[in-house]
């Protein structure tokens, strides 16, 4: 049954992220592609647009994919997975803490997760490279997957550069970055038609 | 929970409707999330004392999962035992499932024109700069060093090059911590 493998997806992804959303992407990416569920530009579309509506992003983008696998009840039951193993981990967690456990190793394993999550992050950033500046990169295990036709993007790569360059400050913040990256996509489209 | 039944319903009731509400107007994810719900429920309605708060926080800091999902529970829990658990969880999952919902049919349609197509790619290009950022401001603010730089970068290859799940990346790193750490007094207090 798809809603149950839904279930079991999402609910395996939300019990061993830690670090939020976007350390979720290469997970949700590996058992999408997978199972050949949503393609990577899809994917990561969703999770641009997530961004810019109210709400965690990983329960966005569950709601989504459940939404497109399997309708309505997908899209429930997927979120409900991705909440599922939380309601256990935060019961025996008070559970620890009531009794006292400030547990020196515990500190240090998530100290290291923490650090390796930031490796998993990074898998995301070239995630969406890969669907906009550098097309045709080899996938993972490279010595499986040869490399595609490469492609590489040079507006693209401008529009990264200058999303990173701005984010340094609080302003103008993540949404109207986006914002005008997208603006900027639709411009340069235009011209290119005009034009040509 | 020494609360009469009306007491504790109206407790059900203000964890859903701040958690909806909260989550509603919120963009950016838990962490955004977390100074409108001490807002809410310690300051507003005093249902829980700043320092229980922090200690909430430094918990959820801790934990695997969703951020909202892990504060909803356990400030729920600790309002209005289990039921408070579920209500706040519900509140809090009812606006971002209810607007994807509405939202998938249109950005299914609207991700098919030529034009938005290229919109999307340079929306994309953009998420990597802010990810990258992100990756920055987070790293500095662990006091990140040849250590933890390590880790990420082990983690990093092991899922790009050796194609490893990663699931695994989270075991290993959690065993590789408790063995690097483990004796390390910086190591104290739980980070932000």
């Amino acid at each position: 049954m798809i809603e149950l493998e839904l279930f079991a997806m999402f609910a395996r992804i939300g019990a061993v992220t830690f670090g939020g959303g976007y350390a979720m992407v290469p997970l949700i990416e590996r058992e999408l592609s997978d199972r050949g569920w949503l393609t990577a530009p899809e994917l990561a579309d969703i999770v641009a647009i997530s961004q810019t509506t109210p709400g965690p992003l990983a329960l966005n983008v569950a709601t989504y994919v459940g939404r497109q696998v399997a309708g309505v009840s997908g899209a429930l039951v997927a979120s409900f997975g991705l909440a599922a193993p939380a309601v256990v981990i935060t019961a025996l967690a008070l559970f620890i803490v009531r009794r006292g456990g400030r547990w020196r190793s515990a500190r240090a394993a998530v100290r290291g997760v923490r650090s390796a999550v930031l490796g998993l992050i990074a898998t995301a950033v070239l995630f969406f490279l890969e669907t906009s500046v550098m097309l045709g990169l080899p996938r993972a295990p490279v010595w499986r997957e040869p490399a595609g036709p490469y492609r590489f993007s040079v507006p693209a790569a401008l529009v990264f550069v200058v999303a990173f360059v701005l984010a340094r400050g609080r302003k103008p913040g993540p949404i109207p970055i986006m914002l005008g990256a997208a603006l900027a996509g639709l411009g340069a489209y235009a011209i290119d038609r005009l034009v040509w | 929970m020494a609360l009469n039944n009306t007491a504790t319903f109206g407790r059900l009731v203000g964890l859903f409707v701040g958690y909806a509400k909260i989550a509603a107007f919120t963009l950016g994810g838990g962490m955004v999330m977390l100074p409108l719900i001490e807002q809410e429920f310690v300051h507003k309605r005093r249902w829980l004392d700043p320092q229980e708060f922090l200690d909430i926080v430094a918990l959820i800091n801790s934990l695997p999962g969703v951020i909202t999902v892990n504060s909803s529970l356990i400030i729920g829990r600790k309002v209005a035992g289990g039921a408070g658990a579920i209500f706040a969880l519900l509140g809090g999952m009812l606006p971002s499932v209810t607007i994807m919902l509405l939202l998938a049919p249109a950005v299914a349609a609207v991700r098919a024109a030529p034009a938005t197509q290229v919109a999307f790619t340079a929306l994309r290009a953009a998420v990597a700069g802010l990810i990258l950022r992100l990756i920055v401001r987070q790293g500095r603010k662990m006091n990140a060093g040849w250590k933890e730089a390590s880790f990420a970068v082990f983690a990093l290859l092991a899922v790009r090059i050796l194609g490893l799940h990663p699931i695994l990346i989270v075991p290993f790193a959690a065993v590789a911590g408790v063995l690097l750490y483990r004796n390390d007094k910086t190591v104290g207090e739980p980070q932000e």
